[in-house]
């Protein structure tokens, strides 16, 4: 948990329309501090592991996960994290164009924590993404940790 | 003696032994066993020898012939295996780019979906009535074009991915397409019936799949004047089975009879909802049973369309 009971957010995406509309959306949800980003991979584990440029990054409470990235895949992102005794405590939200059952599968059997299909209607698209983030910063009691 | 072992050319060249020396008879199973057809004495009698000569003459040209048939019958295999292989892998290819084209189009179909969507909401006050309908054309266009490429994915997954064929009652494929579609069967207030249906291997879902097209044509192709009824019969013929589903729609005219199972073709003008794929699923899946689709009809007095699973 962050100062004043509110959350952090890495977000994990490599397209920058989709990068900027995520925020926008994110911008509607409860106990909300900030918003990093990360645009593939590579970068989002040099973050969670604070190396090179990220050596001073906060810890984030929840990560939101792209399957199709750049560089090192989302599979294997999500691989790392929940190999990781610290890093598998944080929750992780798959947010992905893809409806395909083996990515499902793949992605619950990497114990991501849940998986999201993003529609191409703005209202649910909003909806879908809000609730499930307010569901981790309002509902759920998450883990004390610091790095 | 002089003997070589036949090379691979002549090994089929029929020969004769004629010895006055070697009349033994180790000679004579030597003679046979290095591959002779036959071993006469000296002297011998000129009629019986040439009679000799004819026979096995005679059976040294069968053999050719049957050799080179054999060779040219393995040749024509061989290229027809070839032929083969590449139509696999070209149709393996194209299903492939067919699947990512869809996949890598439904991105920026979605930011241009979702960033009219935001500019809508974002500055509704400023627009004015024609910029909302700008808009809102857009947004439909986008959301079309979705459900085209689905479509098209849809498509292109029923040959990617080949399943096992399991044993499934038919009876509970209708029963799971009828459930699949009970919206639609209500609403439309249709009527559904159907003969006793058999046990047939195949691919269950993608069965489901065919009856749910079949009947949801079936029920959106319907006249105006009456409640859809809708019968599916079944019979064995020629060794496979025979299903069809009979519907007293609208009915189709004969010149459309093969486009309508081509991808994308439709004959309404956008009068009915679809994208125009569902048929040439059908076919695709039927094709994949190594069965046939076709169909009977006359405008304004129902259609039937047919198809065969194989046993």
């Amino acid at each position: 948990m962050g100062n004043n009971g509110l959350y952090n957010i890495l977000l994990v995406e490599d397209d920058p329309g989709e990068a900027r509309l995520a925020l926008e959306v994110l911008r509607e949800c409860k106990n909300l501090k900030s918003v990093d980003l990360a645009t593939d991979g590579i970068h989002a584990l040099d973050y969670l592991y604070q190396r090179n440029q990220f050596k001073n990054v906060r810890r984030p409470d929840l990560i939101v996960l792209d399957l199709n990235l750049p560089k090192k895949d989302g599979r294997q992102v999500l691989a790392d994290i929940k190999k990781n005794e610290n890093l598998k405590q944080i929750p992780v939200v798959i947010l992905t164009m893809s409806n395909n059952d083996e990515d499902i599968k793949t992605a619950y059997s990497l114990h991501a924590n849940c998986y999201i299909i993003k529609t191409l209607d703005f209202d649910e698209y909003s909806n879908l993404l809000v609730s499930v983030v307010n569901f981790w910063f309002t509902v759920v009691t998450l883990p004390h940790l610091a790095f | 003696m002089v003997l070589k072992l036949p090379s691979l050319k002549t090994s089929t060249v029929p020969i004769i032994f004629i010895s006055a020396f070697h009349t033994g008879e180790l000679d004579v199973s030597k003679g046979y066993s290095l591959g002779a057809v036959d071993y006469i004495f000296f002297p011998f009698n000129e009629e019986f020898l040439l009679a000799k000569l004819r026979v096995f003459l005679d059976i040294y040209f069968l053999r050719k012939k049957e050799q080179y048939q054999t060779e040219q019958l393995s040749k024509i295999n061989n290229d027809l295996i070839k032929a083969n292989e590449k139509l696999e892998q070209s149709n393996k290819d194209l299903e492939q780019f067919a699947y990512v084209a869809s996949h890598d189009l439904q991105q920026p179909l979605r930011m241009v979906s979702m960033y009219t969507q935001l500019l809508e909401k974002k500055y509704s006050n400023t627009l004015d009535e024609q910029a909302h309908e700008y808009i809102r054309n857009a947004v439909n266009g986008a959301k079309k074009m979705q459900v085209l490429i689905t479509d098209l994915l849809t498509y292109s997954k029923i040959s990617a991915k080949v399943k096992k064929f399991e044993l499934a009652e038919i009876s509970s494929v209708l029963k799971q397409t009828i459930e699949n579609l009970q919206q639609m069967v209500e609403e439309s207030c249709a009527i559904v019936t159907n003969d006793d249906l058999p046990a047939v291997k195949c691919d269950e879902s993608q069965i489901v799949r065919l009856f749910q097209n079949l009947i949801s044509n079936a029920i959106k192709f319907r006249k105006e004047s009456e409640a859809p009824k809708i019968h599916i019969a079944y019979e064995r013929k020629d060794g496979a089975h025979l299903f069809s589903v009979r519907d007293n729609g609208i009915g189709i005219s004969p010149e459309y009879f093969e486009k309508i199972f081509v991808i994308f073709q439709r004959l309404d003008n956008g009068k009915y909802p679809g994208t125009g794929i569902g048929l040439s699923i059908c076919k695709r899946i039927v094709e994949q049973h190594q069965g046939k689709i076709w169909l009977e009809s006359k405008e304004n007095e129902g259609s039937t369309f047919y198809f065969t699973l194989s046993n």
